[in-house]
């Protein structure tokens, strides 16, 4: 492919030691120590994302759980109008200068699958580390991740030699055009100052709509649960809850699905309008797709949203239908 | 058939096939349909293909059987479909959904269909648009273009028949209930369903993030996707 070639540049570079410190690595294991590190560790840096015209900076900081305190994180957008975005245990508050602050409250995130030991990528992905490189003054295993079918796209991920932490990341598509782009341009791992920790205790002062999710959906309660009749390979059910729709007064169900790389969710709402819409989209990195499902009289919007293929979200879009009460 | 007519049919199959998934332009789409009116093999095609949604989503059958010919085509050259039922009969209620949050937008949306839902008949819905819209770009092409969007306003009526689809193109097919739509009550109706449709997925793109946020190493990433939405 041609996305691959561009990187023997990088292998040029490389120094024989470090080739083999990279190829003394197993790229499955690295991936795994990615997700554990994300979590585990504190750091607070800024990255710039990239995708289609436009290039936004960001930064980040994040608290590793603790005695005390949950894990926790700030995403603050610095171009353009201020947004931002703070995660604590079991609260998620998005402060947007239009919108308002929208918070999502949810019981215990116990997701059903943990994320790296519910699919197995090496199955589904070409895993192979090819170099080592320097990503925001640090140096990075360079490891592709290339899928072996063409429901999933495909990435290259730049990962910390010390800490396996996501330096960089691109995805790239069936076409092997790089779709998005995101790239630390610093980055500190270790234990947060205090200013930056009375940043993560910050809330906004009033929170205009908030989104009560419920991860223990009562079978009785919901009066139907729903179920993708295709999923591409690997992909797993990762999480399930039941939550207020965004446009009306009705619950939503949304099932999250992951195949250890990528993630899609389903989501599915009954309509009260009339008025229905189908759409496909792709926004960025995201497909979107929207139908609708009928059952007798009662209209469905099932929309699908993910970093997968369009088509994909199409075909899982389509195979979706009510789980039949065991009867 | 002459050799030059069947690569055009190749095309033409190619089109269809493009045109049910949605990716085609009006051009094409336009193309196809006049295509599919003349020709009983390609329609029998266009059968097939809606039917591969059929056959992946096992015997339920709710998305299948659209014959999407007559009807599409009547829809785009009357600009009409059929009416929905008439849930609010007040149609003075005029459209802030622009300036206010979003609050009970549904409420309002209701509402505002009162503009639209003027005639009394038999269907339950109306369904609007396959609306496609691609923003994605590759970074190489940054500075050459700005960003493309593609809107198909194919109107799809539905009526109070089981069956999804080919009921609703008997409905917008139907002189009579065209009559009872006007293009602009259309062209708002569109609007409306656009913007529930973008509000909505809006709001699911910050909850999958969140979503895949747990337990996943990219988080960061996830977030930092939502800014796409902005370009919107």
């Amino acid at each position: 492919m041609q996305w691959i070639t561009g990187k023997v540049l990088v292998l040029g570079l490389l120094a024989s030691s470090a080739m083999s410190a990279a190829s003394s690595q197993d790229p499955q294991s690295l991936l795994a120590k990615m997700a554990d590190s994300a979590q585990g560790l504190s750091y607070q840096g800024e990255f710039v994302y990239q995708q289609g015209g436009r290039l936004e900076t960001l930064s980040v900081l994040h608290q590793a759980a603790g005695q005390s305190q949950p894990e926790s994180e700030r995403i603050l957008y610095l171009d353009g109008a201020p947004r931002e975005v703070i995660r604590a245990g079991n609260e998620l508050f998005l402060s947007h200068h239009s919108a308002g602050v929208t918070r999502l409250q949810h019981g215990p995130l116990a997701p059903v699958l943990d994320r790296f030991q519910s699919g197995v990528p090496g199955d589904y992905y070409d895993l192979k580390i090819i170099g080592i490189d320097r990503v925001a003054g640090r140096e990075a295993f360079l490891l592709l991740v290339v899928p072996r079918d063409k429901f999933r796209h495909g990435y290259q991920l730049w990962l910390d030699r010390e800490s396996s932490l996501l330096l960089k990341s691109e995805l790239v598509d069936n076409q092997g055009r790089i779709v998005e782009r995101l790239q630390f341009t610093s980055l500190d791992i270790g234990p947060l100052s205090g200013d930056a920790r009375s940043h993560l205790k910050r809330r906004p002062s009033g929170v205009d709509s908030t989104v009560v999710v419920n991860n223990q959906p009562d079978p009785l309660q919901s009066p139907m649960s729903w179920e993708a009749g295709w999923l591409p390979g690997g992909f797993v059910l990762h999480s399930r809850a039941v939550r207020s729709s965004p446009v009306s007064e009705h619950a939503v169900d949304a099932l999250t699905f992951s195949d250890g790389v990528a993630s899609f969710t389903l989501f599915v709402e009954p309509d009260e309008t009339g008025l229905l819409s189908q759409a496909s989209e792709r926004i960025g990195a995201l497909s979107a797709v929207a139908k609708i499902y009928r059952e007798g009289d009662q209209y469905f919007h099932v929309t699908v949203m993910g970093d997968i293929p369009l088509g994909t979200a199409e075909r899982v879009a389509v195979s979706v239908r009510p789980v039949k009460p065991a009867s | 058939m002459s050799e030059k007519g069947s690569s055009a049919r190749e095309r033409l199959k190619e089109s269809l096939s493009v045109s049910l998934d949605g990716q085609a332009s009006e051009l094409e789409l336009r193309r196809v349909l006049d295509g599919i009116s003349t020709d009983d093999s390609l329609r029998a095609l266009a059968g097939r293909y809606q039917l591969i949604g059929d056959a992946v989503r096992g015997k339920s059958s709710k998305f299948a059987g659209v014959d999407i010919s007559g009807g599409v085509m009547a829809a785009i050259e009357q600009d009409g479909a059929a009416p929905v039922k008439p849930a609010v009969t007040s149609a003075e209620v005029t459209d802030h959904a622009e300036d206010s949050p979003k609050g009970n937008f549904a409420q309002r949306l209701w509402t505002s269909l009162g503009k639209v839902a003027v005639a009394a008949s038999i269907a339950a819905a109306i369904i609007i648009g396959v609306r496609t819209i691609n923003l994605t770009q590759d970074v190489p092409l940054l500075a050459e273009q700005e960003p493309t969007v593609l809107t198909q306003p194919v109107q799809l009526a539905q009526s109070g028949l089981n069956d999804y689809g080919a009921a609703s193109i008997l409905a917008g097919n139907s002189p009579e209930s065209r009559d009872n739509i006007s293009p602009e009550q259309l062209a708002h109706a569109q609007k409306l369903a656009n913007k529930a449709t973008r509000e909505r997925f809006r709001a699911y793109a910050l909850q999958h993030a969140e979503l895949s946020a747990v337990g996943g190493a990219q988080s960061i990433l996830s977030f930092a996707r939502l800014t796409s939405f902005d370009n919107q």
